[in-house]
């Protein structure tokens, strides 16, 4: 039976944890959770993975109060998740998608890109069931799928494992209502770059009605769908970094909660950011030009990106979340990257003259084999932008000089990192975060979870 | 079929409350005998209608073999005396010593609130709950004791509280476990559960764990020391109402660690009375608390902290901060009460409560929100301090439920108690888990769960023996089940397997024994001994692993009981074959009937 975590680590933790969190409750299921989602204002759904058995759990639990209410009340000592209902399937379940306003959930499995559909406990009982499983017109068991609702449109979800299989499902009559072309499938090839006709994807996202983004596990790139055109590629940004695994998350100018058919409003979902297993961070604003970038270095590294994940806190277009490189979650608010910045210009030639008599007297450093100009941005004015920089060459030289518009990385620091897994671990294993996610009816709430069983709600207190 | 019946006793489908009915092996046994603290009448006692009401049944002491209470906590031992003494049972009540030392100040406690205070009538007095002690056994944790020449009984560490005791109750081949409270991971000051792997038929638990996942002991007591710090950093007071025992050492133990590692300098005190009960207390039932206890213990006295001080009735106006734990646990009366009415007022101050708290004290009130109390001199207080409710209580959760079931492999599962919530889900996963069955009753519904009881047998030296010759002496594989021949004689309530012919002669029986015998004609040309010789051959080379063997007469004998004869003329082709052999060799002697009736021109 399971000792004590006292250890003299745990202590300080948990000491120091009073002023860095606002809430923190941690729980111990059976076996490791590997996926969650909120499905209403106060419960959540969570899946479990047995390894000995190969069997899942699908768990519905309600949210202890404690956890609901944002001023705190002396008086209230619930703190326990209550089980509502659950349900079993004899496969890995590593994603959930609530289905707004109703009783369904939708589940991907690990062995096929298929997507299911189940339904969660009832007034006259409390199994979740299998109500419906939608086969992928051009089956796949290498990779499971990803899956997304339109919050745009009820009635309708999307799930694929790779760019050739994205499928669209119509959730009413649970039929497939439109699967990837051939062309599309051909597009695939040459998006692979290598001749490779596998282009794995992480992630999907219903941008609006008809839009649909995903991005390359592989190479990064986001490639958005158009639904109303047999899901035919309407854009692509590319990434331009080589890595190896990619995921990517979208923000949305307001919180989607629960009702948000009903309003019809679930917001526009402008904002991209990707993250790759070096610890890149790229980010797209979809309102301006596609190919405008910002990069941030994290400072982060893994090897293994199967377990990244990035999301973005409901309602904000710059705070996200980042998992997946270790046993801790990171929070950035990419408003406050490092005041440090290089900027990198290309051009076709660096007249000596520039390096010292530019009227700005800023110190410029030419390399010339990278032919880049690299400006220190401490020597720059607060108000300078790299975009006046590069017009004010322009204006002082007769070269002329372009930018990529690409902006130089930026380097963030997390604005906090949640270190409890990883500290309150018993076993001398390095754990993992499986996933973590904000619920986005209460403001800063994330729940994480670990591959040691641990499920984590905490709030952190940024101030 | 035998079978196990379980009834939780109780007026609906409610929780607070433990009393549960079984019936194993023709004894009736109740566990628990609880009060349920939301009701002011007679639905805070277990429904004792079920077993009185009953013609065929009678009274309690002629229907039930013994009561066993699990732990101190009321809503599992608070009707007790009103069992014992009012409805009336006279057999013995088993607990654990630290149980039956505490369990009788608490009932105190509780009648005084309820009766002096509240003014109830039909309560247990003082004088009951002497006697109802009168009645209780001790009982050692992993002690067998005999309730009776049939029924017997075991403690198991339950953690949860001091002295809190999982039950193995046995009775011939059957048995089940009654959990009570308990928890499967240890805390400051007790023990984690345990339990041998007792296989018993049927395990009774608290449906309420199993739907619960619960926040972790390190997040209670991290919201415990934050509010603690951030009252005493404003320079306000905190008071923690306490028993004498259970959470007063562990906050303590907590406040102690957190003191030291932040250098805090904000005086923490006990009270006087407290100190002394709890250290007589851990004195008498140190092997009850866990091992860094025990080997804290043995060095220094349980309250001599570094931080934590004796309190003085005079520091209760002292300025500035202090953190201070006094009883009585529910602001009902003492110390804990006087300092309350102290530091209400001031919104700097703060209560934190640690428990539940029974209706009709000052902590109910406060705990159901109320600001405005009415004190004995009709003045009112204004509660303006900060009042928390913080449990600390220890409990097994879903993960907990399911270790246990693992460790001690249960036949059946049986859910008492709690919320009438649906179980489909939680059958199923114990179905899928362990392949038992989970039940759930209902308050006063009768669940019968069907046992197969093994019955053990001696079995007699001769007959083993007889055994092992027949496998050239090898030693049986211990689990490997094996099946033997033999009579089952009972006698001085023991069975044995034995020889039947000694069965016999000690039944003074004359044994008969049967043999069969056939004739049959066989064409064969050659003589007599020519067709013995070839039968001989063909049985031999037909059965490989039997014994045959000429006899001296010219017969042949397989396996010392089968007999072939051949009998005829040397000149005629037709022999008579006779074929002898007993009831036991029924199946060779029809085998050997049939070889040699399909003659011995077959390839032998």
């Amino acid at each position: 039976m399971a000792a004590p975590m006292e250890s003299q680590d745990s202590d300080d933790f948990f000491y120091s944890s009073m002023k860095l969190y606002k809430t923190l409750h941690m729980f111990e299921l059976q076996n490791p959770p590997q996926t969650l989602q909120p499905v209403d204002e106060n419960c959540i759904c969570v899946t479990t993975f047995d390894e000995f058995t190969r069997q899942s759990e699908i768990l519905e639990l309600s949210i202890p109060e404690k956890l609901l209410h944002d001023k705190e009340d002396g008086l209230c000592n619930d703190r326990d998740f209550k089980v509502i209902s659950g349900g079993f399937h004899g496969d890995r379940i590593t994603a959930l998608c609530h289905i707004p306003d109703t009783r369904y959930i939708l589940s991907n499995e690990q062995s096929s890109n298929t997507m299911i559909l189940w339904r969660l406990g009832q007034e006259t009982g409390d199994v979740i069931n299998e109500d419906f499983t939608f086969r992928n017109p051009h089956p796949y068991r290498q990779r499971p799928s990803d899956i997304a609702v339109n919050h745009y449109k009820e009635n309708e979800a999307v799930f694929g494992s790779r760019l050739a299989d994205i499928t669209i499902a119509d959730l009413e009559t649970q039929s497939i209502s439109l699967a990837m072309s051939k062309e599309g499938y051909i597009q695939d090839q040459k998006l692979g770059g290598h001749g490779e006709p596998v282009e794995y994807i992480s992630g999907l996202e219903f941008l609006s009605n008809s839009t649909i983004a995903t991005c390359c596990l592989a190479t990064g790139n986001i490639v958005v769908l158009d639904t109303r055109d047999k899901l035919k590629i309407k854009q692509t940004i590319n990434s331009n970094i080589s890595n190896k695994y990619w995921a990517f998350g979208v923000s949305r100018n307001c919180t989607i909660t629960s009702g948000s058919h009903s309003n019809g409003n679930p917001g526009d979902a402008n904002i991209i950011a990707r993250i790759a297993n070096n610890g890149k961070l790229l980010l797209n604003d979809l309102r301006y030009c596609s190919s405008d970038v910002d990069s941030f270095e994290t400072g982060l590294n893994t090897e293994w990106g199967d377990l990244l994940n990035i999301k973005f806190k409901p309602g904000s277009l710059h705070t996200i979340s980042l998992s997946g490189f270790d046993g801790n979650i990171y929070i950035y608010d990419m408003n406050q990257s490092n005041d440090r910045l290089n900027t990198q210009i290309n051009k076709s030639a660096i007249p000596d003259r520039i390096k010292d008599t530019h009227p700005s007297g800023i110190a410029i450093r030419t390399d010339q084999s990278e032919s880049k100009l690299e400006l220190d941005q401490s020597d720059l004015s607060s108000d300078v932008t790299t975009d006046q920089l590069v017009l004010s060459l322009n204006a002082t030289t007769d070269q002329s000089y372009s930018s990529t518009k690409v902006k130089s990385p930026r380097r963030l620091r997390s604005k906090f990192k949640h270190e409890g897994h990883w500290m309150c671990n018993e076993e001398d294993d390095c754990v993992k975060v499986l996933h973590q996610t904000w619920h986005s009816a209460h403001n800063d709430l994330v729940f994480s979870c670990g591959s040691d069983g641990s499920l984590h709600a905490w709030k952190p207190d940024f101030h | 079929m035998s079978e196990i019946k379980v009834v939780p006793l109780g007026a609906g489908q409610d929780v607070g409350r433990s009393c549960i009915l079984l019936t194993i092996g023709g004894k009736n046994i109740m566990f628990d005998c609880g009060m349920h603290m939301g009701y002011n009448d007679d639905r805070r006692f277990p429904d004792f209608s079920y077993i009185t009401k009953n013609e065929e049944i009678g009274r309690l002491t002629e229907f039930l073999d013994c009561v066993i209470i699990s732990h101190f906590h009321l809503d599992h031992c608070g009707a007790l005396p009103y069992m014992s003494e009012m409805v009336g049972f006279d057999g013995p009540i088993y607990m654990t010593h630290p149980t039956k030392a505490i369990c009788p100040i608490l009932l105190e406690d509780y009648r005084k609130i309820t009766v002096d205070r509240k003014g109830e009538t039909n309560f247990f007095t003082s004088e009951m709950i002497k006697n109802c002690m009168k009645k209780t056994v001790a009982v050692n944790l992993h002690e067998t004791v005999q309730v009776d020449n049939e029924l017997e009984i075991k403690a198991y560490y339950a953690g949860h509280v001091l002295g809190a005791a999982m039950f193995h109750v046995k009775v011939g081949g059957q048995s089940a476990v009654y959990t009570g409270d308990y928890n499967m991971t240890p805390d400051r000051h007790l023990g984690s559960a345990w339990i041998d792997k007792c296989r018993p038929d049927l395990l009774i638990t608290e449906s309420t764990y199993a739907t619960t996942i619960r926040d972790s002991k390190r997040c209670r007591e991290r919201d415990f020391l934050k509010k603690v710090h951030d009252c005493v950093d404003k320079g306000g007071k905190v008071l923690i109402p306490v028993f004498a025992l259970g959470r007063a050492q562990e906050l303590c133990i907590l406040l102690e660690s957190y003191w030291d590692r932040m250098n805090l300098k904000v005086p923490i005190y006990f009270s006087l009375g407290l100190t002394e009960k709890a250290n007589n207390y851990y004195k008498m039932f140190i092997t009850w608390t866990n091992q860094k206890i025990r080997k804290t213990f043995l060095k220094r006295n349980m309250f001599e902290f570094q931080y934590i001080k004796a309190f003085d009735r005079n520091y209760i106006d002292n300025p500035g901060p202090m953190v201070v734990f006094a009883t009585p646990g529910m602001l009902h009366a003492g110390l804990s009460l006087q300092i309350f009415k102290k530091w209400a007022p001031f919104e700097n101050n703060m209560v934190i409560m640690p428990g539940y708290c029974v209706a009709g004290t000052v902590g109910h009130k406060i705990l159901n929100g109320v600001r405005k109390l009415e004190l004995e001199n009709k003045k009112t207080l204004d509660v303006k301090m900060s009042v928390q409710y913080m449990s600390f209580s220890a409990h097994a959760d879903a993960k907990g439920i399911m270790q246990l079931i693992r460790h001690c492999e249960p036949r059946n599962v049986m859910l008492v108690h709690g919320e009438a919530v649906k179980m489909e889900f939680l059958r199923a996963k114990i179905k899928q888990e362990f392949d038992i069955e989970c039940y759930k009753p209902a308050n006063g519904e009768t669940v019968s769960i069907a046992t197969k009881p093994c019955i053990s047998a001696d079995m007699s030296i001769s007959l083993l023996k007889k055994e092992m010759a027949k496998t050239d002496g090898d030693e049986p594989e211990p689990k490997k089940a094996k099946l033997m021949h033999g009579a089952i004689v009972m006698k001085d309530n023991k069975l044995r397997l034995i020889d039947p012919s000694e069965a016999m002669k000690e039944l003074g029986l004359p044994e008969h024994k049967i043999r069969f015998t056939s004739t049959l004609a066989l064409e064969n040309e050659g003589t007599v001994t020519q067709t013995i010789d070839k039968i001989f051959n063909l049985v031999k080379k037909r059965l490989k692993s039997a014994s045959v063997q000429h006899s001296t007469d010219g017969s042949i004998t397989i396996s010392d009981s089968v007999l072939i004869k051949v009998s005829g003329d040397d000149e005629e082709s037709e022999k008579d074959v006779l074929l002898s052999w007993s009831y036991q060799d029924e199946e060779l002697g029809s085998y050997l009937q049939r070889l040699l009736k399909a003659g011995l021109h077959v390839d032998s």
